[in-house]
């Protein structure tokens, strides 16, 4: 017997076999029934999908804006001897970087990477600097002044400066002049450090002072004391 | 009219395809529901009550190409249902644990064979003489058969030739007359 006579005897077989249904029962039957609404299909994965993605979203979001919020600069440390720098301080206390406001800081600038430093580090490497260079000696006038958006923190950056200030000269033994600027002053765009602007504003106020705006803020800072101390020993003598 | 279309009248609520649907499938679901019961008791209730529930649940049918395989499925469940209303008593864990307890439809036990199909019940197994009857019975491609039984395309292709050729050494061996 072949494969195929085999499959035909079954299927005469299953044919002899199988019972006729009575049609009309059958769609009488059907016909009490009433088909079952479809129901809207929520498609499961599809959803777990959206809100992984979603919850994804959030958590990517608030860790970006987190992050870019303690990294945002706050705080604006100034030391002006000539040269002059801007250390710009992160809402975090870390320093994120160091401007140099004139040519002489550029070339102190360029050796180093301040970013994620501590303020105390930041200003240690800076004296340190200025000392090895010759910028600071016992006759040296050290400005310190401060910006920023808010007095707490800019206080406690400004307050680690002085203190760093402070702590070097004694160090190395020198009796240079640190002036500090009081308060907390508003950042200004013009890369000048409130101390400077406050001696250029001085100056513009005297009567008679000869100089623009401009000029001034191309002075280095012993350069402005130097034209408000004539000025004093002018008044002295009138 | 075609099946795929058959089943779309039936669905926009003309209950006449019903009539149409049941001779183009009933092979296939007769093939189902006997390869599963081993018997022909019942058979027919079945046969009713899966054509019911085609018309019940019309509006869940999704064309996909196998409307024959969707009403199969729907037949062999309603026969797996019916095997276990008639064996509360014996854990079901599947229809072939089922089949195979005492109080089952079996009557694999026959010496002589009133047709080939009494001999294939002696000499397959459940899956087997599924496969052999939905594909010579039943007209149901193997690509169908696949999808009912929820097997790979072409583990049924091997059961099936498999299955023939178990047949055919059975009735040689035995030098079978039918």
């Amino acid at each position: 017997m072949k494969q195929t006579d085999i499959e035909k005897k079954l299927k005469t077989a299953g044919q002899a076999r199988m019972p006729e249904l009575v049609i009309d029962d059958l769609l009488t039957k059907a016909e009490m029934e009433t088909p079952i609404k479809k129901r809207p299909e929520h498609n499961v994965k599809r959803l777990i999908f959206a809100i992984s993605m979603c919850l994804i979203f959030i958590v990517a979001i608030s860790a970006v804006t987190s992050q870019t919020y303690y990294v945002e600069a706050e705080t604006y440390l100034y030391i002006d001897v000539n040269p002059s720098f801007e250390i710009v301080v992160q809402r975090n206390g870390k320093v994120k970087e160091v401007v140099a406001l004139n040519d002489d800081a550029a070339k102190a600038v360029s050796d180093y990477k301040f970013k994620n430093t501590t303020v105390e580090e930041t200003c240690d490497i800076i004296f340190k600097y200025l000392y090895d260079n010759g910028y600071i000696d016992d006759n040296a006038e050290i400005y310190l002044s401060c910006a920023g958006k808010n007095n707490n923190r800019a206080n406690n950056a400004f307050n680690k400066s002085k203190n760093t200030a402070a702590a070097f000269l004694n160090g190395k033994n020198l009796k240079a002049n640190v002036n500090v600027c009081n308060g907390i002053s508003k950042k200004n765009n013009n890369h000048i450090s409130p101390a400077k602007q406050r001696l250029i504003d001085e100056i513009i106020a005297m009567d008679n002072n000869g100089y623009s705006e401009k000029e001034l803020k191309q002075m280095s800072m012993k350069e402005l004391k130097d034209i408000l101390e004539k000025d004093c020993q002018k008044r002295k003598r009138q | 009219m075609d099946l795929e279309s058959l089943m779309k009248t039936l669905k926009d609520g003309d209950i006449q395809a019903l009539a149409e649907i049941y001779k183009l499938t009933k092979n296939s679901v007769y093939a189902s529901v006997f390869s599963i019961l081993r018997s022909d008791n019942m058979v027919e209730d079945i046969m009713q009550e899966t054509y019911i529930k085609v018309y019940k649940n019309i509006n869940s049918y999704t064309p996909q190409g196998h409307p024959k395989a969707w009403i199969c499925r729907i037949a062999k469940n309603i026969a797996l249902d019916n095997c276990r209303k008639f064996n509360r008593t014996v854990p079901i864990e599947n229809y072939e644990n089922i089949l195979k307890s005492p109080d089952s439809f079996r009557n694999d036990d026959k010496d002589t064979y009133n047709d080939i199909i009494d001999l294939a019940q002696k000499v397959l197994n459940d899956t087997e003489l599924q496969i052999v009857l939905m594909f010579t019975v039943g007209d149901l491609s193997h690509s169908e058969i696949a999808k009912v039984l929820d097997k790979p395309h072409a583990t049924v292709r091997w059961i099936y030739h498999s299955s023939i050729k178990k047949i055919r050494k059975y009735i040689i061996d035995n030098k079978v007359e039918l």
